[in-house]
């Protein structure tokens, strides 16, 4: 095992490279059976090795040591939920035609798991990087002219991440010598600026609106990728960089209030859910604040739980938008009729999303609760309640309501082909599984716990919460009409959209009239320069003209006197 | 196919209606239910039907603030393409 050969990304990265070279059965078993080898690979790391400070493999480089490969029990939950996403990635992909989308999303998963068992920061910088080239690399190859301008968009949001991250890490290692990647606080300002980096790939404000500006603009399968890798990496490295950090607290609420008020404003269904991933990340950056180890546990329990049940729902309402072409919530309405199957689906990974009882959301989520009142930040228990109140509004029902019952769109679509149907039942059956057997699901957490969610009074307040919430939302929806209509809201986003545009226009444009002018004076100067030189010393000028031998004595005369004079005067 | 179209339950008028009342009666069914569980945790959050009203404050709210967001920064879906 202590080889570089045994990480669990190598399979699916060499995988990915041959996708480009097979076709037909080939590419299926290959992409079928790369994460398979991949989720053998981590869960045949020997218990010794899951210690914490399991190092599988380090490098001398230069006067430090890279850890490529270092495990432990929350790199080993990072990397399964990775691979089981990677299968389902792939069996929902199976057919997709862009060998480049598939090429792209699993060197992009190779990557990820790559930061996943990263020991280190130079480590975790390079494969962060590797990631957002492939993530763009997923999103330009949809192919549309929208999808290459919401690509350029997102590379530049990352590659600016990229840039505070490095000046951190580099301040970082200068400041202490060290290259490990180990619990930290925002303390000094390159530890801020690596924090500041990794946040920026959570969706965290003010660049929140990167999430739903360009994972929407992916093909149908594309988008089940890029939900999954990105933010929860994210949420990786904060859980083991960061636990604790209080302003995490704030950020985090601020994300989910953010997430459901925009999701609520939005008409595209599936740019809704890029805003419900900043929702729900935000759960996770709020645990992650908190800090305890239930909190973490919460935390990092929530992205394989969210990992899963926004794959299906980003799966569903792809399958929507494969089988019908649309993507607004204005183009769709009575699709239960034909697609039970998609609808049933959506409609689990909508209550996972709400932490409906029974379901992978609500073990996961209801132990962040539990830590902020145990930690006695009461005033974050309510905003946290609130906030999951506010998820079922967006998910859980607009969603549903709007595409598969509310008003009859006319349209009888088919369900999607069998591969696509096959893995959202797996991830449904999934979402089921964990709500059900909790404490299955809770040995995988980094730390141990004695927690049981599932009791009568969490059950029933839980349901009350949501039920009485949604009793809200069709409310208003009867007596004041939810007039959803083709708009965008506006968001910080503008600011790099429209006013640093408008000024990189202006300046473009008074930096040519500026550079016209400059040149013109500057030719003007040297023409007159060269019209007065040529005006002495031209065939006409003063100084070619020939002059006569008398004139020419006579001055040699006067200058030799001055000589004379000059000469007594001064010696 | 037009008369498969008539009879399923989503045309039905009456469904509406009787999903109404259902959601109701569980409403009121789950204020019921408090009575009969012990709370683990002490607080004004485990207060007697302090979920049901909190639930029905955040749905009404968040609709309210979502509309005037929505209200203040709504642009054509074109506006960045313009």
């Amino acid at each position: 095992m202590s080889s570089l050969l045994f990480h669990p990304a190598l399979p699916i990265l060499i995988g990915a490279f041959l996708v480009l070279r097979l076709n037909g059965t080939a590419r299926s078993i290959l992409l079928l059976g790369t994460p398979l080898v991949s989720l053998a690979l981590v869960w045949s790391i020997p218990a010794s090795l899951i210690a914490p400070d399991g190092v599988v493999i380090s490098i001398p480089y230069m006067e430090w040591t890279l850890e490529p490969f270092k495990t432990d029990k929350l790199s080993r939950l990072f990397a399964t939920v990775f691979g089981l996403m990677a299968f389902a990635g792939n069996l929902y992909a199976l057919k997709q035609e862009k060998v480049l989308e598939l090429f792209a999303a699993n060197i992009y998963i190779a990557f990820s798991l790559g930061v996943v068992f990263a020991g280190d920061l130079i480590t975790v910088f390079v494969f962060w990087e590797m990631m957002a080239l492939a993530s763009s690399t997923i999103i330009f190859s949809a192919g549309t002219d929208t999808a290459r301008a919401a690509g350029i968009r997102y590379l530049m949001i990352h590659l600016l991440g990229g840039v505070v991250l490095m000046a951190g890490i580099a301040g970082e290692v200068s400041a202490t010598g060290s290259i490990a990647f180990t619990s930290m606080l925002p303390d000094t300002l390159p530890r801020a600026l690596i924090l500041a980096g990794f946040l920026l790939n959570t969706g965290a404000p003010p660049f929140s609106a990167w999430v739903p500006d360009s994972y929407p603009e992916a093909s149908y399968s594309g988008m089940v990728f890029l939900s999954a890798f990105t933010t929860k990496t994210a949420v990786y490295v904060l859980a083991r960089g960061f636990p604790g950090a209080e302003i995490l607290i704030f950020i985090g609420l601020f994300m989910i209030f953010y997430g459901i008020i925009y999701g609520l404003c939005e008409n595209n269904a599936r740019k809704m859910l890029g805003y419900s991933i900043v929702n729900q990340v935000g759960f996770m950056v709020t645990a992650i604040g908190i800090g305890s180890a239930l909190a973490i546990n919460g935390a990092v329990a929530h992205a394989f739980a969210h990992i899963i049940y926004k794959g299906l729902l980003i799966m569903a309402t792809g399958s929507v938008f494969y089988v019908t072409g649309k993507r607004k919530f204005t183009e769709y309405g009575g699709l239960f009729r034909t697609m039970p199957l998609t609808a049933i689906c959506c409609i689990i990974g909508g209550l996972s999303i709400s932490a409906f009882p029974f379901t992978s959301g609500f073990v996961s989520k209801a132990m962040t609760a539990e830590a902020t009142y145990v930690g006695q930040y009461y005033w974050v228990w309510y905003l946290l309640a609130a906030g999951t109140a506010g998820v079922f509004l967006d998910v859980g029902i607009k969603l549903q309501y709007f595409v598969f019952f509310g008003k009859d769109s006319g349209q009888r679509p088919p369900e999607p082909p069998l591969h696509m149907r096959a893995a959202m039942v797996f991830f449904a059956i999934l979402c089921v599984g964990i709500g059900v057997a909790p404490q299955l699901f809770y040995q995988l957490l980094p730390y141990a716990q004695d927690y049981e969610p599932n009791t009568p009074d969490h059950i029933v307040t839980q349901f009350q919460i949501l039920l009485f919430s949604g009793a809200a939302f069709f409310l208003f929806l009867k007596y004041y009409g939810w007039h959803l209509v083709n708009s965008l809201t506006l968001d910080f986003d503008w600011f790099y959209r429209v006013w640093g545009r408008n000024i990189a226009v202006a300046f473009t444009q008074n930096a040519g009239s500026a550079r016209d002018s400059i040149i013109d004076d500057l030719s003007k100067g040297a023409k007159q320069t060269i019209d007065r030189i040529y005006h002495r010393h031209g065939p006409a000028g003063v100084l070619a003209r020939t002059m006569p031998t008398g004139r020419m004595a006579f001055w040699a005369i006067v200058m030799l006197a001055v000589y004379l004079l000059v000469d007594f005067a001064f010696m | 196919m037009s008369e498969q179209k008539n009879t399923h339950w989503l045309d039905n008028p009456e469904t509406p209606k009787r999903l109404w009342t259902g959601f109701a009666i569980v409403l009121v069914l789950l204020v019921i239910a408090e009575l009969f569980v012990t709370h683990h945790h002490k607080g004004f959050m485990f207060n007697f039907g302090f979920s049901a009203w909190f639930g029905f404050l955040v749905g009404g709210v968040s609709i309210v603030l979502s509309k005037g967001w929505k209200k203040i920064l709504k642009r054509k879906d074109i506006y960045y393409d313009e």
